[in-house]
C-alpha cells in the first residue's frame, strides 16, 4: 500500500484528506446528477408548453391547408433563442411548415414519426403531435439546443472547483492539526522506544496523553520498560558477578599451576636426584635386578617431569592472548622444520612443503607451537617406516585457510578419531611411541582459539592427514 | 682471625636441591668455597653482613650468587631486588634457579637485571650438567671486575 | 378516410384538373371540407342543441353544387361528440333547424332571403355570392390565385350568438361593415 512507509503523522493527514476528497467527490457527483435531471425535467416541461401553445395555433393552418399562415406561427419562435429548429408535418407525415426559413428543408426529417425527446448531437429533439377533437392532424418538430445546459454544467462546475478547493484546503489544515491527536502519543511512544534500542536507556518513559487505547498501549509500554531496565540491571549485577568470580578462578588456576611447575618438580627432582646419585655411588654394590629397578625409578620420574611440563604448556595457552598479525606461513614452516632439524636429524624424511601455503591472520608464537606440533606428530609416526614421507599443503576454501599435514605413519582407527585432540587421550601405547597426549590437543586448543576448526583422516597402517584452518577474516577484538 | 673467602653463594630452601647442587659443583672441584645459606633473610644477612654474618663486614662478596625464587620469609624476587638496588652488591652477578617456568618470573628477573636464569630440570643428570656448566662459566670464564 | 387526407386528395386533384368541370367539382369538393372544417373552429351557445348528444346539422339552401361531396365528408365524423347531419332546404322558409347554412344560388335576392330566413337563430351562413356578407352573411368563399380563401363577417357572426375562433380568423379575411364605425381588429382573443 502507497501509504505504508511514510511517517504516521503524513499518514493520518493523507487518510482524512483522502476520505474528505472521497466524500467531497461523491456529493458533487450526485448534485451533478440532480442538476443534469432538473435541467432534463424541465427542458421537457418547457417543450411540452411551448410545442403545446404551438400545435394549438397551427389546427386551423393544418385544417385549411394554409401554409403561410402555420411558417408564421412557427416563426413566434423567435422568441425562444434555445429553440433552433421546428417544424410542422401533415396528416400525411410529410413537412408542412419549417423554422426558421433559411434552414435547408433537407435539415429536417422528411418524414414525421412519434418520437420522444432526446438528445442528438448537442442538442435536444422530438416529435410531438397536433390534435384537433381528439385527431391527429399533423405532427411538430422541435429541437432544443443544449449549450444552456453546458453553460449552466460549466458555472456548476466552477462553483464545485471553488468549493472543493476551499475544503480540501480547510481539510488539509485541520487535519494537519487533528492529527496531532493521535500522532503526537504514538511519536512519544516511538521516540521512547528508539531512545531504549539506541542509548539502552531504560530510565526513559514515555508521556502518557490520555486514557484512551494509546494511554494503555503507553503505560503498558512504560511498564515493561521498568521490567525491561530491571532485568537489564540483574543481567549486569549477574554478569559483573560471574566475571568476578571467573578472574577469582583463573587467578587462583595460576597459582596452582604455579605451585604445580614449582612444588611437584621439585620432589620429582629429588626422586630422578637421589635415584641417580644412588645408582653412581651404589651401583656396583647392587646386583643388576637392583640396578633395572633404580633405572626404572630414573626414568619414571623423568616422564611425570615431562608430563607436568606438558600440562603446565596447555594451561599457559589456555590463559594467553592471541595476538593477531599477518603470518607468513610458509616461513614457519620452514623455520619448524630447521629447529626439530637440530633436536633430531630429518635427513631420512622427505618432506614436501607447498610452494603456495597461504598466510593468514593469527598469533605467531601459537601458530609456531600448532606446526612444531602437527610436523612433529608426523615424524614420530612415520618414524618407523622406512621411508618416512611427510606431505605439508592447504585446501582452497571460501570461508577459511585450510591447511593439511599428511604422513605415510602409521595412522589410526577412525572409529577412534573423536579422541584425537582430547588431552591425555593417546592411540598408541609408550611401547610404541613415547608421548603425553597433549600436543594435538594443544593444536586443537590454539586453533579453537583462532576461531577455527581441527579434524583429521586415517588408515591404520597408511597413514593419517591433520587438518587445521584458520578462518580468512579474523578480526582481533573478537578474541580474548 | 681472617674471614673465609667465599666464591659462590648458594641460596636454596630445599635440603635435597641444594645436596645435587652441590654434589655437581663439587664434581667440577668448585664446592669448595661454597656458603649455602636457607632462606632470602639468611641470604640478605650474609651479603650485607647483619644478624649472625656480622663478622663478615669487611670480607670479600661472593664471586657468583646461586637463587631460588620460591623461598619462605623473603623470596628470590625480593633478594634479587635488594642485590641490584644496592651499590655494595649490584655487581655480583645473580644467577636464578627455579622450578618455576612461569614467563612473568623470568621477565620480572630480567628487568631487576638478572645475569641468567635457569630452569632445573627434573632429570638429574640434565640438572647435574646444568650446574657444572654454570660454575665453571661464572668462576671461570667469565671475567669480574675486581670487587675487593 | 380521414378528413385531411381526403382534403390533401382533393388538393392534389384541384392542381392536376384540367378541364373546367373537373375544377368544379373538385373546388365544391374542397368546400365541402371547409364547411365541415369551420364547424371546428366555431363555438355555438349551449342552447343551439336540444342536447348533449343533439346532432350538428349543415344545409344547404337552394341548389346543391357539393353533390354527395357532404355526406361524403362528414361521413363517421363527430365535432364535440355530436354526429354531423346535412338538410337540404328548397326555399328559405323551408330552413329550420340548423347551425350552419350554405345558401347556393347565384342572385342576391335569393340570399337576402336565405339571411333573412336565419335571422334571430344561432345559425353560421356561408356562401359563394360576392355581396353575401354586405347582407349580413357571415362567411363567404373567394378564389384566390388558384386557392380558395374566405371572409368573415365576424359582427354578423357575434350578433347570431357564435364565436368564431381566432385561430380560424387568422386565416380569413375580415370583413368590416362600412355603415358602421367599428373596426374589429384583426388579431388573437382566444
Amino acid at each position: 500500500m502507497f501509504l505504508k512507509d511514510i511517517p504516521i503523522k503524513q499518514k493520518l493527514q493523507r487518510v482524512i484528506v483522502l476520505i474528505w476528497s472521497l466524500v467531497l467527490v461523491v456529493t458533487c457527483v450526485g448534485f451533478l446528477g440532480y442538476e443534469i435531471y432538473v435541467y432534463r425535467s424541465e427542458t421537457l416541461e418547457k417543450m411540452s408548453v411551448v410545442g403545446g401553445m404551438i400545435s394549438s395555433n397551427s389546427t386551423a393552418s393544418l385544417t385549411f391547408d394554409n401554409r403561410e399562415d402555420a411558417t408564421e406561427i412557427l416563426s413566434a419562435l423567435a422568441n425562444e433563442p434555445h429553440i433552433v429548429q421546428a417544424a410542422l408535418y401533415d396528416a400525411n407525415n410529410n413537412l408542412f411548415a419549417i423554422y426558421p426559413q433559411t434552414a435547408g428543408k433537407n435539415t429536417f426529417p422528411s418524414k414525421a414519426s412519434a418520437v420522444k425527446y432526446h438528445y442528438v448531437n448537442g442538442h435536444f429533439q422530438g416529435m410531438q403531435p397536433v390534435m384537433l377533437e381528439k385527431k391527429q392532424i399533423g405532427m411538430l418538430f422541435l429541437k432544443f439546443d443544449i449549450n444552456a445546459l453546458y453553460l449552466r454544467l460549466g458555472v456548476f462546475g466552477i462553483v464545485v472547483l471553488l468549493v472543493t478547493a476551499l475544503s480540501w484546503w480547510l481539510a488539509f489544515l485541520l487535519s494537519k492539526n487533528l492529527q496531532q491527536v493521535i500522532s503526537t502519543p504514538i511519536l512519544a511512544l516511538a521516540g521512547a522506544a528508539r531512545a531504549v534500542t539506541e542509548k539502552r536507556d531504560y530510565s526513559t518513559r514515555a508521556t502518557k496523553y490520555g486514557n484512551d487505547e494509546l494511554g494503555y498501549l503507553t503505560d503498558s509500554f512504560n511498564k515493561m520498560l521498568a521490567e525491561a531496565g530491571e532485568f537489564a540491571h540483574q543481567l549486569e549485577e549477574k554478569v559483573r558477578e560471574r566475571t568476578l568470580q571467573l578472574q577469582t578462578l583463573n587467578n587462583e588456576l595460576e597459582s596452582f599451576s604455579y605451585s604445580v611447575s614449582h612444588d611437584l618438580r621439585a620432589p620429582l627432582r629429588a626422586v630422578n636426584g637421589y635415584a641417580t646419585m644412588l645408582k653412581e655411588d651404589y651401583g656396583d654394590r647392587i646386583d643388576a635386578e637392583g640396578n633395572r629397578y633404580m633405572d626404572s625409578i630414573i626414568e619414571d620420574a623423568g616422564r611425570m617431569g615431562t608430563l607436568i611440563d606438558d600440562l603446565l604448556a596447555f594451561s599457559r595457552i589456555g590463559r594467553k592472548e592471541v595476538v593477531l598479525q599477518e603470518v607468513d606461513m610458509k616461513t614457519l614452516v620452514s623455520m619448524c622444520l630447521q629447529e626439530m632439524n637440530q633436536d633430531a636429524s630429518l635427513a631420512r624424511y622427505r618432506i614436501v612443503v607447498s610452494d603456495n601455503l597461504p598466510d593468514c591472520q593469527g598469533d605467531h608464537a601459537l601458530l609456531k607451537q600448532v606446526w612444531m606440533n602437527v610436523i612433529g606428530n608426523a615424524v614420530k609416526y612415520s618414524s618407523k617406516r622406512d621411508h618416512p614421507e611427510i606431505y605439508i599443503d592447504y585446501v582452497d576454501d571460501p570461508a577459511e585457510y585450510v591447511y593439511k599435514i599428511s604422513d605415510n605413519g602409521v595412522g589410526f582407527d577412525m572409529k577412534y578419531v573423536h579422541k584425537l585432540f582430547g588431552v591425555f587421550q593417546r592411540l598408541h601405547s609408550d611401547q610404541e611411541f613415547e608421548g603425553t597426549g597433549i600436543g594435538l590437543a594443544l593444536v586443537h586448543r590454539i586453533v579453537s582459539k583462532h576461531r577455527g576448526r581441527t579434524w583429521a583422516e586415517a588408515v591404520v597402517g597408511k597413514g593419517a592427514t591433520i587438518y587445521f584452518s584458520i578462518p580468512k577474516n579474523n578480526l582481533s577484538h573478537e578474541y580474548s | 682471625m681472617s674471614i673465609p673467602e667465599v666464591e659462590i653463594l648458594l641460596v636454596e630452601d630445599n635440603h635435597k636441591d641444594a645436596e645435587m647442587t652441590i654434589r655437581a659443583l663439587r664434581k667440577v672441584n668448585l664446592a669448595n668455597k661454597l656458603v649455602h645459606v636457607e632462606d632470602g633473610e639468611e641470604a640478605l644477612n650474609f651479603l650485607f653482613a647483619n644478624g649472625e654474618f656480622e663478622e663478615r663486614k669487611n670480607a670479600l662478596p661472593p664471586r657468583v650468587i646461586l637463587l631460588d625464587i620460591k623461598m619462605p620469609k623473603v623470596d628470590g624476587i625480593e633478594v634479587l631486588t635488594k642485590i641490584k638496588n644496592d651499590p655494595r652488591t649490584k655487581m655480583i652477578p645473580v644467577i636464578i634457579m627455579t622450578s618455576s617456568k612461569e614467563e612473568q618470573d623470568i621477565i620480572r628477573s630480567y628487568q631487576l637485571g638478572v645475569n641468567s636464569y635457569v630452569v632445573k630440570p627434573v632429570d638429574f643428570e640434565s640438572f647435574a650438567k646444568a650446574v657444572s656448566q654454570l660454575g665453571l662459566y661464572w668462576l671461570l670464564t667469565n671475567q669480574s671486575p675486581n670487587l675487593s | 378516410m380521414s378528413l385531411i387526407k381526403h382534403i390533401a386528395f382533393s388538393l392534389l386533384l384541384l392542381a392536376a384538373a384540367q378541364n373546367q368541370q373537373v375544377q368544379v367539382q373538385r373546388e365544391y369538393q374542397l368546400k365541402a371540407a371547409f364547411l365541415f372544417n369551420f364547424c371546428q373552429f366555431v363555438n355555438w351557445p349551449a342552447d343551439a342543441f336540444t342536447s348533449g348528444e343533439a346532432p350538428l346539422v349543415i344545409g344547404v339552401l337552394g341548389p346543391n353544387p357539393f353533390g354527395s361531396y357532404l355526406e361524403e365528408t362528414v361521413s363517421g365524423e363527430k365535432i364535440s361528440g355530436r354526429p354531423v347531419e346535412i338538410r337540404y332546404f328548397k326555399e328559405p322558409d323551408e330552413v329550420g333547424d340548423c347551425h350552419l347554412l350554405f345558401i347556393g344560388g347565384n342572385n342576391a335576392k335569393e340570399s337576402s332571403e336565405g339571411i333573412a330566413a336565419t335571422k334571430g337563430k344561432n345559425i353560421l351562413t356561408i356562401s359563394d355570392q360576392p355581396n353575401f356578407l354586405k347582407q349580413d352573411g357571415m362567411i363567404r368563399f373567394m378564389n384566390q390565385q388558384n386557392k380558395i380563401r374566405f371572409e368573415i363577417n365576424v359582427e354578423a357572426a357575434r350578433s347570431a350568438g357564435l364565436e368564431i375562433s381566432s385561430k380560424l380568423l387568422r386565416l380569413a379575411d375580415i370583413y368590416t361593415n362600412p355603415k358602421t364605425d367599428r373596426n374589429v381588429p384583426k388579431g388573437h382573443s382566444n
